[in-house]
């Protein structure tokens, strides 16, 4: 599934440098050469690539696993949703709160693993802002 | 030379540059020692630390956590016989059959030992022969560099994993990234979208970050096992004898050399250094049954061979501004951070710059060596840091990260995207690093194949009468023809050693 995303995503980036408005015609090429090139090499290699997946699909079923990717899903969407509170409710709150729910999604149960979420959110604010002089977000609730 | 490089020793010992330097060597150490985290996602995440100080402090600490890294990846090679980087994989082999035979710290003691051999000969190299080359390179003008960026774009062949056309759709994404913002010539915007964030393409930092750092946290967040420990032994703690040393000795000379000489190809990096020392030095022992064994040369050769990489891997990026391998590339980045671009103008114009770089690297290795040898015990136990403490962390400090370089939420949004992007193509064994070459090479081949052709008013004949162009295109074609032959013996070498197992 992957390379046909890529390849439609290769597909779309080419008809989009076709439509590049140019500045001028004085060079040899243009700046849809370059872009244009690129994703038609890189549709052809996925439809390389999915013509062998095809051939050695049925091998490939045998040999696959289960993963447990819906937690992989669920820290990314807890990352997305940091950066944002970071934004709302500063940096200290926001990355305590982040760090119990990763480590939540980890299957973590003991209380006291959970003690190092502030811990380790006061140090690395204590060495971005003292030791790096790199201030982060108060948060926007809190101004 | 030698005054720059006195200089250059004396401003790293100053206490703006050295806390930074022994802080980076010791991080280093602790984050190659914990199984999953790669030199290179060590370098991108010490990144945002760097942000806010200046050019000497900020490249000695990512050297440091460079040097220490690649060594700190032997000690879980060898105490758990799962290797904290690719590049100890060899370590392994003979490593954890001296643990199991009860000496631990003897096979940790020769593993630093001679990851500083490596290091230190490969510094020696560095600050000899990239002085010579950057002089060489001023002769380049647009021509040059676009056939050195293909030659560059080489690499892609060599750090492809499995599949060459996997490791190229990688490269072909990262071109196409690098295409986003305005024409490098005629500023005519291409794959902007109106957004303005996007016009001057983008950064760098939060791409390497998302891919390094967010989806390996999602691997490693999919992959968790919480029952699984990593207890260690009980061992002895004698250290090696002066027989043992003079032992295992000529094989780390030699295979420092080689490493050095392997890290100076670009796209030839630690991992493939390693194997390819170990196998030189099982062929040449005199006890080659003791290979496998536990075998003090063998992990001699491939501590050596692997820290001889670093120093081999920084010719080509300060002389001609081409990243050797990912951690290249991203030091490249933090280059870039500090207002530099690599290539033969930085000796000319930032020769402090360059020449702290070198003493970085020399007093670098020699911090790895005390540091090393002191926190044998101590590092045994950063090995047991339980994972499920190691991956919100990482997570946390990749987004404060990429906010921290512009303050800006927009980057923020670009590691998460190339973090998930990161995450789907390893999951389908797409390599990552392809990617990051692309991006960096690929804008330095476009602007100087259109300069190129305006030079020569829309001829391509540049292409076979310019002397140097020609070199490069040869050397391009030669590296894709030895990155197949190291390949196939890095593969036969590995076959033996797992039909040996």
């Amino acid at each position: 599934m992957i390379y046909g995303a890529i390849l439609l995503f290769a597909l779309v980036f080419l008809f989009l440098a076709t439509q590049f408005q140019e500045a001028g015609d004085m060079h040899a090429i243009g700046s849809g050469f370059y872009p244009i090139l690129t994703c038609f090499i890189l549709a052809g290699l996925c439809i390389m690539q999915l013509v062998t997946e095809w051939r050695t699909a049925s091998d490939d079923q045998a040999e696959a696993e289960p993963a447990n990717w819906q937690r992989a899903l669920m820290v990314f969407a807890v990352l997305a949703v940091y950066g944002l509170g970071m934004m709302l409710i500063g940096y200290l709150p926001a990355t305590i709160l982040g760090f119990m729910a990763i480590l939540f999604l980890l299957g973590v149960r003991r209380w006291t693993w959970y003690l190092a979420a502030p811990v380790f959110s006061f140090a690395l604010s204590y060495i971005f802002a003292e030791v790096f002089m790199v201030f982060l977000p108060a948060g926007s609730l809190f101004q | 030379m030698f005054e720059y490089l006195l200089q250059g020793i004396l401003a790293t010992f100053q206490m703006d540059v050295f806390p930074f330097l022994l802080a980076g060597v010791t991080g280093g150490i602790a984050i190659g020692a914990l199984p999953g985290l790669t030199a290179t996602m060590g370098v991108a995440i010490m990144l945002p630390f760097t942000f806010g100080m200046g050019a000497g402090a900020s490249l000695a600490m990512l050297i440091g956590v460079y040097v220490g890294a690649i060594y700190g990846g032997s000690i879980p090679a060898i105490l758990l016989r799962t290797p904290g980087t690719p590049a100890s994989a060899a370590t392994a082999i003979d490593g954890h059959e001296l643990v199991k035979q009860g000496y631990a710290t003897k096979a940790l003691s020769i593993s630093v030992i001679c990851s500083f051999l490596g290091g230190l000969v490969s510094t020696i190299m560095l600050i000899t022969v990239s002085p010579m080359l950057a002089n060489f390179a001023l002769r380049f003008s647009a021509p040059e560099y676009f056939t050195l960026a293909l030659f560059g774009l080489t690499i892609i062949a060599s750090i492809s994993a499995k599949s060459m056309t996997k490791g190229l759709i990688g490269g072909f994404l990262g071109l196409i990234v690098a295409c986003i913002g305005l024409d490098p010539i005629t500023s005519t915007p291409r794959y902007t979208f109106g957004v303005m964030e996007l016009y001057n393409g983008l950064s760098i930092i939060p791409v390497l970050i998302g891919l390094f750092a967010i989806s390996e946290c999602l691997l490693q967040a999919e992959q968790l096992n919480l029952g699984a420990g990593n207890a260690i032994k009980k061992f002895s703690h004698s250290f090696v004898s002066r027989k043992e040393f003079r032992e295992f000795l000529p094989s780390g000379l030699k295979s420092s050399l080689m490493g050095t000489l392997i890290g100076s190809v670009p796209g030839a990096g630690a991992d493939i250094a390693a194997f390819v020392c170990y196998n030189e030095a099982r062929r040449s022992s005199k006890k080659p049954e003791t290979f496998g064994k536990g075998s003090l040369e063998g992990i001699a050769a491939a501590e050596a061979g692997n820290n001889g990489v670093t120093g081999g891997a920084l010719v080509p990026l300060l002389t001609l501004g081409v990243p050797g391998d990912a951690v290249a590339a991203v030091l490249l980045g933090a280059l870039t951070i500090q207002g530099l671009s690599p290539g033969p103008m930085l000796f000319q114009n930032s020769p402090d710059v360059v020449y702290g770089v070198f003493s970085s690297m020399l007093i670098a290795n020699f911090l790895m060596l005390i540091v090393g040898l002191l926190g044998i015990k101590l590092f045994c136990r950063i090995v047991e840091v339980p994972k499920v403490l190691i991956v919100p962390m990482i997570a946390m400090l990749a987004v404060v990260g990429a906010y921290s370089m512009n303050n800006s939420m927009f980057d923020v949004g670009v590691a998460l995207g190339f973090g998930f992007l990161g995450y789907l193509l390893t999951k389908c064994e797409i390599p990552l690093s392809p990617i990051v070459l692309a991006i960096i090479l690929g804008p330095m081949a476009e602007t100087n194949l259109r300069k190129s052709l305006m030079m020569y008013e829309g001829s391509w004949s540049f292409l076979y009468e310019r002397p140097i162009v020609v070199v490069f295109i040869a050397l391009a074609a030669l590296s894709i023809y030895s990155t197949w032959r190291i390949k196939k013996k890095v593969n036969a070498s590995e076959q033996e050693q797992a039909a040996a197992a």
